[in-house]
């Protein structure tokens, strides 16, 4: 509190509160941990070998304690909570380091912004607990450590150096850093030739530790051991702002130094006071909000966003918000054409929306990596592909170990493939996590007494749709799986919408034949042939140059027939040069299958494509 | 204050007297007692098994009546009965106690009784289990890599060695070492840690040499091979190691029992010398067949391996079935003997992989699975083992039917350790066996974990595990710094008219590079 007067130690006090809601809120509302949750799919377990393989390198104990906590993103206000009570001790702890400083200016201000800058780095959906965590326990031992300046030097020299080990082993190298450097402004702040040269001489030296840690103790590297949290580890990737937060302590500790005149209370002060807080709070909120802001409007977010809808089968929202906002990511293009056939509109709407990424958004096999990995198995399992499904999460459990997305895939895949021993022990995995025990249970249970699986509908059904035909999965030719669904079972409505999707973005219509597109449709009762199919229809009889044909009572409309004869028509007047041909052709045929043929087709058209795709 | 220490003092002698009390008494009261005539269920399968004296206790979970006591009494001819009363029925045997007892009843039976006293107050005594405890003692050591039970992916793996005679696992390297790059094929000279090798692949990638405390990186790739050195051999001397040359591919199944294939588009043997630095072949083992998976005899005189014939264009994958040959080799005079086969594919109706001699040269163990060598994906891959003085050969009775793929012996012969997936038909786990000097192998049983139910839950493969007679002795530093140095590039011996590309005449290629797997 700057001065020690009622009316502006109230004032502060409501500031912090107001400013605390609105963190919360933000976090419970927009933020949303569910999200976060989808995204990171932290798994915490019950189980000793857990916690040991935390215990095989600095910072793993802080790794599993953020882990037990942000599985309860699992729960929307849970999550809020734990995020806004860690913002608030930081808050806290900075705000004692500052009084400890006998620093009293700005003190709304400043300890407020790396709030700000925690609330920024989770308004990230991969905006891990443990960035914040480390951040907190250094400040902690930070303090604590500043309660020992009266001590002897003796006392400091050893305070300093358990407290830098564990805080190492505990937080890894970037709380230790941190810490080794707040320590040392802190000692050259008070500088006293006697007391602090052995001290500042072992904080220095301590930067021997993560060294002596590499070589000797723990498997990890050099960069590892000395700036864990601040380098990028498998799919973390530290932002920006965590670097200018660990700029900003040190340099907040030197600013301290600088002294105020020493003012008497007065009752002009007091409105000084108020005024100053009112400015600090203005401040705060504009760059809470500019920086929240920012980070809601970016990919990222938006791009999590899709996920986690596609992820809750919101479809109709995915529809919605990509109308709203046109994105040519993969992950985007791919959940898009999901939520097209899940909402009906994929024979009709496919073209309608930018298919920038072809038949790579519809199946992102090949070169599928990272968290792709399982959103093909997802859609594998949607088709009834099981092998493929589960081959897809082995993947993805390679990379993402314990993520209880990947783990409940595989165990439902195994126990749909009969394969109960390996479903079990994915399921004896769940089993550990609290979160997941009781859907773990079903299972188990199923697997003592599998005529409990005879009366689950979600297992037979996929049963039923599970190709049984032997082949090799290249998972570049996707008609083939395709096809040895619809073989299995013909009425597998999405086998099929997905084979025509696949072949018309691929530029293989020819490859299905007539014969069987229309036996396909008849079986699953289409009244009429969409009108996409019947642009690719066009084409298939132009390129096999068939005059007669049968479509077993359904029609080509006089519209598609008169409308290829005009596209064509068009390129010919403009000989075949689709570059010149390309604005009229728009106006009139954008939405058209022809118009993709030629003009948005990534294998056609873009020879960067194949770059992006691999960046991807 | 005299009568507070009193009564303290007498607290602490009636706690005492108590602990005393439940410590001593192990064998509970059995009123009420019920015989079962079958032997416990119990996990992992410890039962009718030989043990090694020097093993790590066999720790186990009753697998039989939910109970509210267990109690379970380990003895043998010589010494004092372990006795464990437990609440639950995880049963963890003091390392001491159970080193002691075994050591002192070598070539004696191992008797293992179990009682479960049930929710109504019954004790049931179970029929005892009978061990045999080996006169031989098994290496050590087991070396393994752990990597999850991906295909084409991985993100975290190591390299390992655990002391068998306890619970104590190391990594020898992990590839967070390495640029998570992935790392294979660790192979030792006659279960000597001292002589070893492995493989880091990627742009790191070499071949990690460790040989009499000197440590290298090699890049055993040539522009007259077709890939580095894959599968390796190393001679009983330590001086040669021959490796495999192989364009490996896989694919993956859309339904069936198996899973995916892994097989070679082409393959071929080389020979490395690690003195000279010099890698050579032979016409005779780098042919347009596919050549693969050396292996030495123990007197260095033969070197054995799996061949196949090249198919067909349009061949099915699983028509390609390996057969196992061997050639004579005089190190000293740098000359190739004849081709012999020992086991044909066309006879034997099935595929070789994976030969391994026994110490004593007389019997070889290998493989045999429906078709191609990748045993570890097939689930009817089996260890069989032919007597080389008759050349007849039988599948072993320690097979499942869950892949066995990968074998190695100790350096005695009397204990051989081998990777298996009949837990699950997902993780290989390694077990042991006991093979006795005719040649018969004993049942087998799985590496004794500390926790007995750590197999449930540990979510990782055990690949190729080998039995070493020490415990690893190099620095994880010096290792580390080695893989990240520049590796040095092995020649390829200038009077060889063949290259290991499948057989063709040598021809020098100008800036080829060298493929990698």
């Amino acid at each position: 509190m700057p001065v020690n007067n009622g009316k502006v130690t109230r004032f502060f006090f409501l500031a912090i509160s107001i400013y605390f809601i609105f963190f919360f809120l933000s976090v419970l509302l927009i933020i949303n941990p569910e999200q976060s949750y989808f995204i990171q799919q932290p798994m915490f377990l019950f189980d000793k070998y857990f916690l040991f393989g935390y215990l095989k390198y600095p910072g793993g104990l802080i790794e599993y304690f953020s882990l037990f906590l942000s599985q309860f993103y699992f729960y929307r206000l849970t999550g809020a909570s734990i995020i806004t009570v860690t913002a608030l001790a930081v808050l806290l702890f900075t705000y004692k380091i500052l009084k400890y400083f006998n620093f009293d200016r700005f003190t709304l201000l400043l300890p407020l912004a790396p709030v700000t800058a925690l609330l920024y780095l989770h308004s990230f959906s991969n905006g891990i607990l443990t960035t914040s965590l480390v951040l907190l326990f250094t400040l902690v031992f930070f303090f604590y450590f500043l309660h020992l300046s009266e001590k002897t030097t003796y006392v400091r020299f050893i305070g300093y150096l358990v407290s830098s080990s564990v805080l190492f082993y505990l937080a890894g190298g970037g709380g230790f850093l941190l810490f080794q450097v707040l320590c040392l402004c802190s000692e050259c702040l008070r500088f006293n030739k006697k007391r602090s040269y052995p001290v500042i001489l072992i904080i220095l030296l301590s930067s021997l530790i993560p060294y002596l840690a590499a070589r000797y103790l723990f498997y990890i590297t050099l960069e590892q051991s000395y700036l864990y949290i601040l380098i990028p580890e498998g799919y973390y990737r530290p932002k920006f702002v965590l670097y200018i937060l660990y700029i900003y302590y040190p340099l907040l500790i030197l600013f301290s130094t600088i002294k105020p005149k020493e003012n008497k209370v007065t009752e002009a002060n007091k409105i000084t006071g108020v005024t100053s807080c009112i400015i600090q709070v203005v401040i705060a909120g504009m760059v809470t909000f500019l920086s929240f802001g920012s980070s809601l409007r970016s990919e990222d977010t938006f791009i999590s966003k899709i996920k986690y809808l596609a992820y809750k089968g919101r479809w109709d929202k995915i529809l919605e918000v990509t109308q709203k906002r046109h994105s040519k990511d993969r992950v985007v293009n791919f959940n898009n054409n999901r939520a097209l056939y899940f909402t009906d509109r994929l024979p009709y709407d496919l073209f309608r929306h930018l298919n920038f990424w072809g038949q790579h958004a519809l199946f992102l096999g090949g070169h599928a990596g990272g968290s792709l990995l399982m959103d093909n198995s997802e859609l594998y399992f949607d088709l009834g592909h099981i092998r493929a499904a589960r081959q897809w999460a082995y993947e993805a459990q390679t990379i993402f170990e314990n993520s209880p997305r990947v783990l409940k895939m595989l165990a439902i895949t195994n126990v749909i493939e009969g394969d109960y021993k390996a479903a079990d022990m994915m399921l004896n995995i769940l089993d550990k996590s609290v979160i997941y025990k009781k859907w773990a249970r079903y299972y188990l249970n199923g697997i003592r007494d599998t005529t409990v699986f005879q009366s689950d509908s979600l297992i037979q059904e996929k049963r039923g749709m599970m190709p049984s035909d032997i082949y090799f999965m290249d998972g570049k030719n996707v008609e083939v799986d395709l096809l040895a669904l619809l073989k299995k079972n013909p009425k597998n409505k999405m086998a099929f919408e997905f084979l025509m999707a696949y072949l018309m973005l691929s530029d293989k219509i020819e490859k299905l034949d007539l014969a069987d597109e229309i036996f396909y449709l008849k079986q699953l009762e289409y009244k009429e042939i969409p009108e996409t199919y019947q642009e690719a229809l066009m084409i298939y009889l132009a390129r096999k140059g068939l005059n007669n044909y049968d479509l077993g009572g359904y029609e080509i409309s006089q519209i598609i027939v008169n409308g290829y004869t005009d596209y064509t028509v068009i390129l010919g007047i403009y000989n075949m040069n689709l570059q010149a041909a390309e604005k009229e052709l728009y106006t009139k045929y954008g939405l058209s299958y022809w118009y993709y043929l030629n003009y948005i087709s990534p294998m056609i058209n873009d020879r960067e494509f194949q770059k992006k795709m691999f960046e991807q | 204050m005299r009568k507070t220490y009193i009564i303290l003092l007498f607290l602490v002698i009636v706690s005492g007297l108590l602990f005393y009390y439940s410590v001593s008494s192990k064998c509970p009261s059995f009123k009420n007692i019920a015989e079962h005539d079958t032997i416990p269920a119990i996990f992992p399968d410890y039962t009718l098994i030989v043990i090694p004296p020097n093993i790590a206790p066999l720790n186990f979970i009753i697998k039989e009546e939910i109970g509210v006591t267990y109690y379970v009494k380990i003895h043998s001819k010589n010494g004092k009965a372990i006795e464990i009363i437990n609440k639950n029925p995880c049963i963890k045997i003091p390392v001491q106690k159970w080193r002691k007892l075994l050591y002192n009843n070598r070539d004696e039976h191992l008797y293992v009784d179990v009682y479960v006293k049930t929710l109504k107050g019954t004790w049931i005594r179970y029929k005892t289990i009978t061990n045999k405890i080996a006169e031989e003692e098994i290496d050590g050591y087991l070396v393994y890599r752990l990597i999850n039970p991906g295909y084409r992916l991985w993100e975290k793996m190591g390299i390992y060695i655990r002391n068998i005679q306890n619970y104590h696992e190391k990594p020898i390297m992990v590839n967070n070492l390495a640029n998570k790059n992935c790392m294979n094929c660790h192979s030792f000279s006659q279960n000597n840690p001292n002589r070893a090798l492995f493989h880091v692949r990627g742009n790191i990638g070499g071949t990690i040499l460790v040989k009499d405390g000197i440590i290298k990186k090699l890049n055993t790739g040539t522009d007259y091979t077709m890939s580095a050195g894959v599968y390796p051999a190393w001679n009983p001397d330590g001086t040669l190691i021959a490796f495999s040359v192989n364009i490996i591919s896989q694919e993956f199944y859309s339904a069936g029992s198996k899973s995916i294939k892994v097989f070679d588009k082409a393959s071929d043997l080389v020979l490395y010398n690690t003195e000279s630095n010099v890698l050579t072949t032979s016409p005779k083992i780098s042919t347009k067949k596919y050549e693969t998976m050396p292996t030495w005899s123990p007197d260095g005189k033969y070197l054995y391996y799996c061949s196949a014939p090249r198919p067909e264009a349009n061949h099915a994958i699983d028509s390609i079935k390996y057969s196992l040959l061997r050639i004579s080799y005089d190190a000293q005079q740098n000359e190739w003997g004849e081709v012999e086969t020992i086991l044909s594919s066309e006879k034997a109706g099935l595929s070789v992989s994976w030969p391994r001699i026994s110490p004593d040269g007389r019997f070889l163990m290998f493989c045999m699975s429906d078709y191609g060598y990748f045993t570890i994906y097939t689930p009817g891959s089996d260890i069989y083992v032919m007597d080389l003085k008759t050349g007849e050969y039988s599948s072993l009775s320690i097979n499942s039917d869950q892949a066995e793929s990968y074998h190695s012996w100790s350096g005695n012969g009397r204990w051989f350790v081998f990777s298996s997936k009949r837990l699950n038909g997902l993780c290989a786990r390694p077990y042991f066996s006991y093979f006795d000097k005719d040649g018969k192998a004993y049942k087998a049983f799985i590496m004794p974990q500390k926790d007995p139910a750590f197999y449930e839950t540990f979510l990782k493969n055990y690949n190729i595990p080998e039995l070493v007679t020490a415990p690893w002795s190099v620095s994880k530093w010096d290792l580390y710094s080695t893989i990240h140095n520049e590796a040095t590039k092995v020649a390829f011996d200038k009077s060889v008219v063949i290259d290991a590309l499948s057989g063709a005449t040598r021809i020098k290629t100008q800036n080829k590079g060298n493929v990698k797997n």
